[in-house]
């Protein structure tokens, strides 16, 4: 499980860290295989967990632009404003999935202390993501002032949440040890 | 997260988003609107004017030519290489609007334009500005004349400044005694200003209706003439007008003296909703 935890960290931080050399040499398809590889270390095989996994493969191959494409660039196209939102979309679901297989692993190995920071990391996570995305719906019918704002702090705040979860990820992987016991969880 | 709040939320998002864009593409305009003019020019060596005009945010409508019957005016700036995605950019954006923004772009006539355009009589109708992606528009110029200067009288100081209301202060003192003849406005001016005069120290100022001409005018007086808009709703239009205050010298001579009035629009978010609204009915 441990190694599960380890493997979504380093791939959500590949989603966080965009270092453009020509591409992009922390890739996001890259963060996304791990992802996947994380979830199947992590849970045994079900339905939410065959929809994380599902959704990780999905956006590996969905977020090809962003290897060659910058932010910037992207937004310059007319599809890139669909491109962004429905990405942005499809990660905070995939998170959603992810959150409940977390969830469920630990409700089953009767984590109780583990399953409330869970709860609480993912309440935050999706109602700030959730927010911002809403926020990104109301933005094109807007003026640049208040798009400007809205923007800044949107993105202050996902920025917060995303580092506060790749936190909570590696204290997840700390805590998680290989030989794992119920009582050094609970 | 509970599964139901969750996919609340995205429905939402969803519908918010659908909501959104198809809102945005309602007010998406497929031509710029240029909005109406009135130019009227007194000169023989050159001239600048300007016209505005509403274009999308999100689309680069950028003006290219203005031609009038043989003569072609590019925008002053055109050789200027900046902007987004290293477009040529003719026309700042003067105000900002939710969807749009109103572009104001400047033409300079030369003193041989404009002794051609003297010659030809312009049919204002039949002026066509031309937009990026060879895009040709009538110009909406209600009014464009050139006329010759007059022998212009001696004069030294003169100002002109607008208030935050749109209303115009010309103030010019002159040189030499004068009789000054009643000030002929442009109709287009008189249905949107009422416009006093006097001379300064003389304290209040008499509309032109009012005033008794000629008006004898000493040499180092000056004469104030105030434009003060009638409604409060500043006009969707722009007016760039020289007028003529003819006057005569004390040895009888025909001169003048030419005020330049420009009036910029300046548009409410209600205005350009309206005139977007417009656009499209009449698009249909």
């Amino acid at each position: 499980m441990s190694e599960g935890f380890k493997h979504l960290f380093i791939g959500y931080l590949f989603l966080l860290i965009n270092i453009y050399i020509v591409v992009d040499i922390m890739p996001n398809f890259i963060g996304y295989i791990l992802i996947s590889s994380g979830i199947a270390k992590i849970a045994a095989e079900g339905k939410e967990t065959m929809r994380a996994q599902l959704l990780a493969i999905l956006l590996a191959v969905y977020s090809l632009p962003h290897f060659f494409l910058q932010d910037q660039v992207r937004a310059s196209y007319t599809w890139g404003e669909y491109y962004d939102l429905g990405y942005a979309l499809l990660q905070v679901i995939q998170v959603y999935f992810l959150f409940v297989v977390i969830q469920s692993v630990f409700t089953s190995l009767a984590a109780v202390k583990l399953s409330k920071i869970t709860n609480k990391i993912g309440n935050w996570y999706l109602s700030i993501h959730l927010l911002s995305l809403f926020t990104m719906t109301l933005i094109i019918n807007t003026l640049g002032m208040l798009q400007v704002t809205f923007l800044f702090i949107m993105s202050a705040l996902t920025l917060i949440i995303n580092i506060v979860f790749i936190i909570y990820l590696r204290k997840m992987q700390k805590r998680t040890v290989k030989s794992i016991t119920i009582d050094n969880l609970v | 997260m509970k599964a139901k709040w969750f996919w609340g939320a995205i429905s939402i998002i969803l519908i918010s988003w659908l909501g959104n864009t198809l809102y945005y593409q309602s007010k998406q305009l497929k031509d710029p609107i240029i909005l109406s003019s009135y130019i009227n020019i007194i000169s023989d060596y050159e001239r600048t004017f300007s016209i505005f005009y509403l274009t999308n945010k999100g689309e680069n409508m950028e003006a290219m030519s203005l031609r009038l019957g043989q003569e072609t005016l590019y925008p002053l700036g055109n050789d200027s290489y900046f902007g987004e995605m290293g477009n040529y950019v003719a026309s700042s954006y003067y105000t900002e609007y939710i969807h749009h923004y109103l572009k104001k772009v400047d033409f300079n006539i030369d003193e041989e334009q404009l002794a051609y355009l003297k010659s030809k009589k312009i049919n204002a109708n039949k002026i066509l500005m031309e937009f990026s992606g060879h895009r040709s528009l009538n110009a909406n110029i209600e009014h464009f004349e050139i006329h010759n200067e007059p022998r212009s009288i001696k004069s030294d100081f003169s100002s002109r400044s607008v208030d935050n209301i749109g209303n115009v202060t010309e103030d010019v003192q002159l040189l030499e005694d004068a009789h000054m003849k009643k000030l002929e406005l442009p109709q287009e001016i008189a249905s949107l200003y009422k416009v006093n005069v006097g001379k300064s120290g003389e304290g209040a100022m008499t509309p032109i209706e009012d005033q008794s001409w000629p008006m004898d005018v000493k040499a180092k007086e000056r004469i104030i003439t105030q434009y003060k808009r009638k409604s409060k709703v500043q006009p969707g239009k722009y007016i760039d007008a020289d007028i003529l205050m003819p006057v005569t010298n004390k040895k009888n001579k025909e001169m003048g003296y030419v005020f330049h009035f420009r009036s910029e629009p300046s548009l409410t978010q209600r205005q350009v909703n309206q005139l977007v609204y417009d656009a499209k009915e009449e698009s249909k």
